[in-house]
């Protein structure tokens, strides 16, 4: 994504949005409420996060292979497969499959790794019409903007202000606020688009190797209608999604809707295996899978970062990330938000990118508690933060590790460490401290804008425990 | 095998700002008969600077803390946090070190204080204290990493004056988070108020923590509201109403 | 070969630090629960998602729907000619039955804009999740199930699974995947807007699913 403001901008303006945060606010609440309910043991919840955290293991441990026997299965059941490095190969070689189809409207399937690849953009400027059909993000492409949340687009926006855009594209329709109205009407609108549509694009859930199946999981009826009305298919998915066995999508699938949306299962689970075939009447003549790396492999290639692949993408992180109920998706500026983003965009895009985003956490710990396949998502955001200031650049498994020490800060760490490693001279400074109360606001920055400055006790405990006769050796 | 005999580590924090916290836990260790050695070279576990990303600082430190405790016997935190650094990311930071094999025979004697009490030696309370009304904040570290906030509350309910009001979004952070709060002063900050608006909404006089980080962000943003909801460390709050 | 292909693979196949995972075993779960117990928690399972479930025996089909089907205001309903086979000549004559025998494209704006309602078999069901599943096929194809406002499935008791992992097991999938396999689980939904939910965006508005004894 492509912004001009400073992440301290974004973050100012979402902090300054009261709206935002009261439509974020009770998103959140709801979200981890549904979820909560669906998992009242937390003994089986935790046997289903082992299962699932498994099978997705399994996956990265022998994805190469695992890869090789999607493409071959899904070349036998008549799917073209293609491989894409970068983005800009995915969205080209898209291009050239609509091209070749001479298809100029395209329909599309709720899919963030589209998103990723900002394949929508780049169709546009070719002059090729591309709508969203999953209401929220119909909704966000009317409004002209970009998801906030991975499964929710839309949650950033009240009802309101959904009306007004409607209401602005599609004078139409009477003016409403009532959300069956509004579902009906574009029920209405999206329907011709489907059935007049060159071209459906989706995303994928599971990819099963086994048998060369493409899974996708949706309530509304959208993803079965991209991927089965329109004469041709283009799946798109990160090379991380194919799972071994067809059994693996059901503890998957499992998991997924509850951790999700606190959902038994969505309304439709789609497994797709083959275009049309002689003799049937419908579903795409032609499909087609885009396979992208995007710097997944680099990842992969990085054995304790390498966990970040697991993700099923639920949002589960997000929805229980206190930080991110604060700011919203868009502060973060990329396309995938909350913790799951700020531990991918920066191993993506490069820490001299996007470092910066793994200051937006305060270790708190909810996210690797609620996420389905136990991604220790702390971890990994410490290990960033390390690796940000610490990391040597010649290591070239995560770009511009390294690039964020900056002279002032590692050299407070460097007294902090003098002071704290030595027995006697941290005793000498809590000395100090105590005695001289010397801790000022201006040391801790902006800390005093919202609070009181704390103020250091006159005996430090050695000494109270000292007095009271306590052991000391 | 009884216990009776610990030491007690204070914790940075407890050390320099809330050093009555830190005594009245040993006075809660002793007065269950256990002998409290509180080894004088303590500094700090290394958290700060290893979630900051240094952790080339974080581990001298946390290597002379190692040597404060050479008896095989049990380390009590006053402090879910840095029982939590200890115990579970210890291992990371000294991996690959020499003194690994020292460093995590630490990791697995601590214990954070109310897991102590509870678990080990099964306190029993009474209450001597007035009539209350408190709201209990637990630690993030002491319900997601260490998985023993419910121990606070156990401890709390066998104080029979003691009323606990529960705030909405209980299990919330704070918005502290060690140098969070000043890196990302303005997100913390939101979050704090948003913490301190629903602990208000409970009418509690006081709130109680096993963890003086949270204390301290929580305290000093009602001060700064003026509040007259007071925060203060469970082992303290404990201490002040059960002895004679 | 594609040159992105060998790059990828090659990346992939480089990491010889074999992260190591443990293989959790994956006890396959089974609750034994009675006929009577699948019949009462699909259906539950079906309603709580705002489906329609009715349990008929099958010599009351056609009354079922000749009494239903006005109601609704269906005038017509699209179904498979086994089942035109079975009902054509005792259903309603004012209710017009339609086929899928010519491909989508034939026909695509009537299905779409006239057709009120459908009528599919179905392979079996999920008591656990309250699911429907559908292979379609050359007689009942893929769009029967999603394009017309009310659609309603045939599920016979004895093809009713515990779980998803069962139906796939007993019923051989791997071996025989179809183009196309759907679970279905409700009428069409969002909670896109406030989530608040809101049925019938896209797909079908109604779920009707009748359950057939024998």
């Amino acid at each position: 994504m492509h912004r001009t403001e400073t992440f301290t901008d974004r973050i100012n303006d979402a902090l300054d949005n009261e709206q935002l945060h009261s439509n974020f606010r009770s998103a959140m609440n709801y979200l981890m409420e549904k979820r909560r309910d669906k998992f009242p043991d937390q003994e089986k919840l935790d046997n289903l996060r082992n299962i699932a955290s498994s099978i997705r293991s399994n996956s990265l441990s022998n994805l190469a292979e695992l890869l090789i026997k999607l493409e071959e299965k899904l070349e036998s059941n008549n799917i073209k497969v293609h491989w894409a490095e970068t983005d800009l190969e995915a969205n080209n070689i898209i291009y050239q499959i609509l091209k070749d189809a001479n298809a100029k409207t395209i329909v599309k399937g709720k899919s963030m790794v589209t998103e990723e690849i900002e394949l929508n953009e780049f169709l546009e400027d070719k002059d090729i019409e591309i709508l969203e059909t999953d209401l929220g993000e119909f909704l966000i492409q009317l409004a002209n903007e970009k998801p906030s949340h991975i499964v929710m687009p839309a949650i950033h926006k009240s009802r309101k202000e959904i009306s007004k855009v409607f209401a602005e594209h599609y004078p139409e329709f009477p003016y409403t606020e009532d959300v069956d109205l509004i579902t009906q009407q574009a029920r209405k609108i999206l329907r011709d688009k489907f059935r007049q549509a060159d071209a459906g694009i989706s995303g994928i859930n599971f990819a099963v190797a086994e048998t060369g199946t493409l899974c996708l999981v949706e309530n509304e009826g959208n993803g079965r209608m991209c991927t089965t009305v329109p004469p041709l298919h283009i799946a798109v998915t990160g090379i991380e999604k194919v799972v071994e066995k067809l059994s693996d999508v059901v503890p998957l699938l499992d998991i997924l809707t509850k951790s999700a949306t606190g959902q038994e299962i969505t309304t439709y689970f789609n497994m797709i295996s083959s275009p049309r075939r002689e003799g049937e009447k419908d579903g795409p003549k032609s499909m087609h899978v885009i396979l992208l790396d995007n710097g997944r492999s680099k990842i992969h290639q990085n054995n304790e970062m390498q966990e970040t692949l697991k993700c099923i993408r639920c949002g589960s992180c997000m929805n229980h990330c206190p930080v991110y109920t604060q700011l919203g998706g868009h502060a973060y500026g990329t396309v995938y938000p909350g913790p799951i983003g700020i531990t991918l965009e920066p191993q993506k895009q490069g820490i001299t990118q996007l470092g910066e985003l793994t200051s937006a956490c305060t270790m708190c710990g909810a996210c690797g508690e609620v996420c389905p396949v136990q991604i220790p998502l702390p971890k990994l955001i410490n290990k960033l933060r390390s690796e940000a200031v610490e990391g040597n650049n010649a290591n070239e498994l995560i770009e511009g590790a390294g690039s964020m020490r900056k002279l002032l800060e590692s050299l407070a760490w460097k007294n902090w460490k003098l002071i704290y490693s030595n027995p006697f001279v941290y005793s000498m400074f809590s000395k100090t401290t105590t005695t001289l109360n010397f801790i000022s606001p201006k040391t801790i920055g902006k800390w005093g804008k919202y609070r009181t400055t704390p103020k250091p006790s006159k005996y430090s405990l050695k000494e109270l425990a000292n007095q009271a006769g306590f052991d000391n050796e | 095998m009884p216990v009776n005999e610990v030491y007690f580590m204070g914790t940075c924090l407890v050390d320099l700002f809330y050093p009555k916290a830190g005594l009245a836990g040993m006075q809660l260790l002793e007065r269950e008969g256990i002998k409290v050695i509180y080894p004088s070279k303590q500094t700090c576990c290394g958290q700060p600077a290893f979630n900051s990303g240094y952790r080339k600082e974080s581990l001298p430190v946390a290597r002379s803390l190692i040597k404060c405790f050479p008896k095989d016997i049990p380390i009590v935190i006053p402090s879910g946090s840095c029982a939590g650094m200890i115990k579970y990311h210890w291992p990371e930071l000294f991996e690959g070190e020499s003194d690994i094999e020292t460093a995590l025979s630490v990791a697995e004697r601590v214990y954070e204080l109310t897991e102590f009490l509870v678990d080990k030696l099964n306190v029993e309370l009474t209450d001597l204290g007035e009539p209350t009304k408190i709201a209990i904040h637990t630690s993030c570290a002491s319900r997601n990493e260490m998985k023993i906030a419910d121990r606070i509350e156990n401890l709390v309910s066998q104080l029979s004056k003691v009323e606990v009001l529960e705030q909405e979004r209980k299990s919330e952070c704070c918005g502290f988070g060690g140098t969070f709060a000043v890196k990302q002063a303005d997100i913390s900050g939101a979050m704090v108020n948003d913490k301190t608006d629903t602990l208000k909404a409970t009418n509690a006089s006081s709130v109680i923590s096993q963890d003086c980080g949270c204390l301290m962000n929580i305290g000093c943003a009602l001060e700064k509201q003026n509040s007259k909801l007071k925060t203060q460390h469970i082992a303290e709050f404990i201490w002040d109403r059960t002895h004679a | 070969m594609n040159k992105s292909r060998e790059i990828i693979l090659e990346r992939l196949k480089n990491n010889t630090n074999e992260t190591s995972h443990t293989k959790v075993d994956i006890t396959k779960k089974t609750y034994d629960w009675s006929k009577e117990e699948i019949i009462s928690k699909l259906s539950e399972n079906l309603q709580s998602a705002k489906a329609e479930t009715y349990l008929l025996s099958d010599a009351e089909l056609i009354d079922w729907l000749n009494e239903e089907l006005p109601k609704r205001d269906i005038n017509n309903i699209l179904m498979g000619s086994s089942i035109a086979k079975q009902i054509s000549k005792d259903i309603n004559n004012e209710i017009e039955v339609l086929k899928y025998d010519d491909p989508y494209e034939s026909w695509s704006e009537k299905l779409f804009n006239e057709t009120d309602a459908s009528i599919t078999t179905t392979i079996g069901a999920i008591a656990q999740s309250g699911s429907i599943v559908l292979h379609p096929t050359p007689e009942e194809p893929r769009l029967m199930s999603l394009v017309p406002d009310i659609h309603i499935a045939l599920v016979y008791e004895d093809t009713i699974y515990e779980t998803f992992e069962q139906i796939i097991t007993n019923q051989y999938w791997v071996k025989n995947m179809p183009t196309n396999a759907l679970l279905i689980s409700g009428p069409s939904k969002t909670a896109d807007i406030e989530q608040v939910l809101a049925y019938g965006v896209h797909g079908p508005k109604e779920l009707i699913v009748l359950i057939l004894t024998s």
